[in-house]
């Protein structure tokens, strides 16, 4: 018998917010597939951080036990998540020793506006630069995200050592599902980290959560707490200072907008608000992952589209019932099914050949 | 308007905004800093350059913002920013860096981005500036370059001799400097270390002309100097090099003679010169002076300076500087006084009697404080009101902040600026240097010993003429030697008619209803200086039983008089701006020894008791009291000397020594007044 097929995660596990949850859902999905080992990287960019929450319960509950800054990382599919860790480093001394090299892109390529949000060819190089690889697949998140990385790979034929996985390396959302209330009220929330580009001007923010509503809650507020923006009648959270489960308890509507300069690649805290069984308002762009399942708007048409489903619960019901059913495509059996071939060592070489 | 910010939130990254911001404002930008973000501790010479340029910028319509230093950019400023911006949603972003990687100018551009919901232009100087910054800068460092260099220097170039600390340690240096200054071809002007200009100061070399790294910034410093050396191991600090380059930009001289020749390892179009500052006039002469035009006009081609014209960023970041006013007819200069309140109104009755000697009384102004304004309006010219020191300010010079910006509505490059005043204010040396304004300091003499204090012997420098009033008796002159800038001139004093003298003494009987035989006035003061109230009292009580006498206490409008004064019967205290009316009409007076009030008494022959001030800045009263004394033509009397004061008062009432020394005045040899040699020189500068 044959060893096991074995892959390989690099990340730095402080990176807060999306990418460690997207993370920690990846590795339950995968565990008992492969001999599973997690290569931690303490980058620049999270210097001082803690691991996340998200990934120390998993790696307990796994019982992995994480390698930090090894010198080589050797595996049949090494998996990197969010090479932006690497923004800041100069050097990355590692070597990798893989027939398959994943990048999973999470951040977009380019920004609104066409400019990169980092330096992607230096990222990519010190990974393209570091040991023996057969192949380099760059892996997009969404259809948007992979939309940036084409275009980006199209403009430079020095990084044609890298190719573009074809399915989407969609997040992965088990969450347990809990079935929306039927007397929904003005009642709303948004959570996110509390970077800057994670909100709108704060005009817009007004527009999103006034006065009149019953409740608005703002997890993640650390900027507007440390900014002392003034607004007596937003309950603002620091990011993780209430666990989601709390959190959604004290909303019914999800209301995401974030910068104009900013699109999100995927939508993590989207599929969160769905799962909990809220409605979801957001824009356009943010709303391209989920189809139906979320409704689009902008800030000024917010409060009529809550007024509207406050006056019709069974509205409401029936736009979140139908948004947890889309939530299906982004299912730990998706996952495994889509990227089945990855996995295995017999799938896995014949792609190579 | 456009707003100046800086990434970081540091003293240095502020003033570098702070420096970026009055370039532009000199271009004609409307240009604010954001009040919000004052750091403590500012130097004096910021708080000054501020006062045009804070502004809260939540209630201004922005028409852009620029962002310095966007290489290292804080949560603190992109929090600012998005409130600013609020007001302001279309105003365009611009940041400004130095990004050693596509990574650091990536992740400038969208931070900011993120953080305004906007895309910036971005402007990365490593990539456009050509060669290094020979120090470590906050700002952009960028120039304004002119066209060509100077036509020529002029006839006595200002030189700006930059030395670094450890230098100024060596224990030569001081008296090489204070050696290299006496040398003919130049002015010199040290800018040194706020602890060395000290040492400067309390050395035999206290009169060199020296400026502390901090104390003129260097966009104004730059536009008085005609050339500059740098000496030491390197360039002491950011604004001595901001210095060499806006030096630089105007195809200026810049002498290299640092150690390491940093302004050429920079690449910077610098001359490298000797590192002996004993060496530096010889070098002048020989290489630097000859050929002061050729050395500009290839400073100004070098790809160092033209890399770094400020023309380039307003272009990139399309920022249009408004036309430029063109000069038109009314644009001539004109004679600007300002004259301090002093104790009294001295100087500003000095300023209003050479400006009445002036030809061109259409072209007068006069920048003024509170208590002269009245006065000077009274000799029909214009005044501007200033504003008056208050305890209620923070720092002592807080008013004087504002009498900068007065001053720059008032004083501009065609204009002649006289100051009048003991103590130079920073205004005044600020205004000379940014406007390039000519300048006269009317500085009356007679100090005493050990008086001369280091802030006139500094700044006398600044002005282009220094005019001497002088005192009326030659013991009182002071024989300086020959200076070519300082110009004596006879006393400037208000020579009344005698014929008045009964006249006045009739308008007085009719106005105080008061058959009065005898009349003595009193003047000791505004009582800023020393309190005179028990001398007052004294006197009053003394005359008070006297029949058919009058006497009045006779004071400034706003000078100190303790209300006691207004309950006796022969005394009435008059409030006048023409005292020497009051006097002329007097028996005699008792008086102070200011050089006004004792002037106007010995030139309009008045019998006087004088009571001088004693006070250790004021100048030497006891002297000027002594030499009347000395010629009979007056007593001096020790101002605690009651005793005396009575006997003298009883004495002149009771026999005719007042009409002796009246005579004695009268047959007494004066110099001619000053006033209208001042007007002429004055006139002389103006053209």
């Amino acid at each position: 018998m044959g060893r096991s097929f074995r892959i390989a995660y690099l990340i730095d596990p402080r990176a807060p917010g999306g990418t460690s949850s997207a993370v920690a859902a990846e590795l339950r999905a995968i565990a008992g597939l492969a001999d599973i080992r997690v290569y931690a990287v303490t980058s620049k960019m999270f210097s001082g951080a803690e691991i996340s929450k998200n990934l120390r319960e998993v790696f307990d509950e796994l019982e992995i036990h994480l390698i930090w800054d090894s010198e080589e990382i050797a595996a049949d599919v090494v998996v990197a998540h969010n090479l932006v860790f690497l923004k800041f480093e100069t050097e990355f001394p590692t070597r990798i020793v893989t027939p398959h090299l994943v990048v999973v892109v999470h951040e977009n390529f380019t920004r609104r506006g066409g400019y990169e949000p980092f330096d992607v060819a230096h990222a990519l190089g010190l990974l393209a630069r570091s040991g023996a690889v057969i192949r380099r697949s760059l892996a997009p998140v969404s259809a948007f995200n992979r939309e940036t990385v084409a275009n980006w790979l199209a403009g430079r034929p020095e990084a044609n050592v890298w190719t573009l996985l074809s399915e989407d390396w969609h997040n992965i959302c088990d969450h347990r599902m809990i079935p929306p209330t039927s007397s929904p009220a003005d009642r709303r929330g948004r959570h996110s980290r509390a970077g800057f580009e994670k909100f709108p001007s704060l005009d817009a923010m007004d527009l999103c959560f006034p006065e009149t509503a019953a409740a608005n809650v703002i997890l993640g507020a650390d900027t507007f707490i440390r900014d002392g923006i003034h607004r007596p009648h937003w309950q603002m959270l620091p990011f993780g200072s209430v666990e989601l489960g709390e959190y959604f308890d004290m909303i019914d509507f999800m209301v995401y907008f974030c910068a104009a300069t900013l699109q999100e690649s995927f939508g993590r805290v989207v599929t969160d608000a769905i799962a909990a069984g809220k409605v979801v308002i957001t824009d356009k762009a943010t709303a391209a992952n989920f189809g139906d399942g979320v409704i689009t708007a902008e800030p000024e048409d917010v409060s009529d589209i809550v007024d509207h489903l406050v006056a019709n619960p069974s509205d409401y019901v029936r736009q979140a019932t139908d948004a947890q059913a889309r939530l299906g495509a982004f299912s730990a059996e998706a996952f495994r099914a889509r990227h089945a071939g990855l996995f295995d060592r017999a799938s896995s070489e014949a792609a190579l050949s | 308007m456009i707003l100046i910010e800086a990434g970081a939130r540091h003293p240095r990254s502020f003033e570098g905004k702070v420096h970026f911001a009055q370039l532009l404002a000199e271009r004609g930008h409307r240009v604010a800093i954001d009040a919000e973000t004052l750091p403590e501790g500012l130097s004096r010479a910021l708080r000054y350059d501020l006062a045009t340029l804070l502004a809260n910028v939540e209630e201004t319509d922005l028409d852009a913002v620029v962002v310095l230093g966007a290489e290292a950019i804080e949560d603190a400023t992109l929090s600012r920013l998005r409130r600013v911006l609020l007001r302001s949603p279309s105003a365009p972003i611009h940041v400004i860096g130095r990004f050693d990687t596509v990574q650091a100018r990536s992740h400038a551009r969208t931070r900011l981005a993120y953080a305004i919901g906007r895309e910036p232009t971005l402007v990365d100087l490593l990539s456009t500036q050509s060669g290094t910054s020979p120090s470590a800068v906050a700002s952009p460092f960028v120039i304004p370059v002119a066209e060509a260099p100077p036509k020529d220097l002029g006839a006595l170039p200002a030189l700006y001799v930059i030395i670094t600390e450890d230098l100024m340690e060596e224990p030569q240096t001081i008296a090489t400097l204070g050696a290299v200054a006496f040398m003919k071809g130049f002015r010199l002007s040290a800018v040194v270390s706020g602890k060395s200009k000290e040492r400067i100061r309390q050395s035999r070399y206290a009169g060199l002309s020296v400026f502390h790294f901090s104390e003129i910034p260097p966009w104004i410093l730059a536009k008085s100097a005609d050339m500059a050396a740098f000496f030491g191991e390197d360039v002491p600090g950011e604004r001595m090099a901001e210095l060499a380059g806006l030096l630089m930009g105007q195809g200026k001289p810049v002498i290299d003679a640092t150690l390491g020749a940093v302004f050429q390892s920079a690449g910077a179009p610098a001359l490298r010169g000797p590192i002996d500052v004993g060496a530096l006039p010889y070098f002048l002469e020989a290489t630097v002076l000859p050929n002061a035009h050729a050395i500009g006009a290839d400073a100004l081609k070098s790809a160092w300076v033209r890399t770094r014209d400020i023309a380039q960023v307003e272009a990139r970041l399309d920022l249009k500087p408004p036309p430029r006013k063109r000069p038109t007819d009314s644009d001539v200069g004109q004679a600007v006084f300002f004259p301090t309140n002093g104790h009294g109104l001295g100087h500003a009755r000095r300023c209003a009697l050479v400006a009445a000697e002036m030809p061109k009384q259409d072209r007068i102004a006069f920048a003024a404080f509170p208590s002269c304004v009245g006065m000077i309006q009274s000799h029909g010219y214009p005044a501007l009101p200033l504003v008056s020191r208050s305890p209620m300010h923070e720092d002592n010079f807080d008013n004087d902040i504002l009498t900068e910006r007065r001053l720059a509505r008032l004083v501009g490059p065609e204009d002649h600026l006289i100051f009048d005043g003991g103590y130079i204010f920073d205004s005044v040396v600020r205004t000379i240097k940014r406007t390039g304004c000519r300048s006269t300091w009317i500085r009356r003499e007679l100090f005493r010993p050990g008086q001369i204090n280091a802030i006139e012997a500094e700044r006398e420098g600044e002005f282009d003429r220094v005019i001497v009033p002088r005192e009326c008796f030659e013991e009182l002159n002071t024989e300086g030697g020959f200076k070519p800038r300082v110009h004596p001139v006879g006393p400037i004093v208000d020579i009344l008619d005698p014929a008045g003298r009964e006249g006045e003494r009739a308008r007085l009987k009719k106005a105080f209803e008061r058959d009065f035989d005898r009349l003595v006035v009193t003047m000791l003061g505004s009582g800023t200086s020393s309190d005179r109230t028990a001398q007052l009292n004294a006197l009053c009580l003394q005359l008070e039983a006297r029949p058919g006498l009058l006497h009045l206490i006779v004071g400034w409008p706003g000078s100190q008089l303790a209300p006691g004064l207004f309950q006796w019967k022969t005394t009435r205290v008059v409030r006048t701006l023409s005292s020497a009316n009051l006097a002329q009409a007097a028996d005699f007076v008792v008086s102070a020894a200011g050089y006004n009030s004792f002037h106007e008494l010995v030139y309009n022959r008045v019998p006087t008791i004088f009571l001088p001030q004693i006070a250790s800045f004021l100048d030497d009263q006891e002297r000027r009291a002594a030499a009347a004394a000395d010629r009979g033509i007056g007593a001096a009397v020790g101002p605690e000397d009651f005793l005396s004061l009575e006997r003298l008062v009883n004495e002149w009432l009771e026999t005719d020594q007042p009409d002796a020394m009246r005579a004695e005045l009268g047959r007494l040899e004066l110099p001619s007044p000053g006033a209208a040699d001042a007007a002429r020189l004055i006139g002389e500068a103006m053209g």
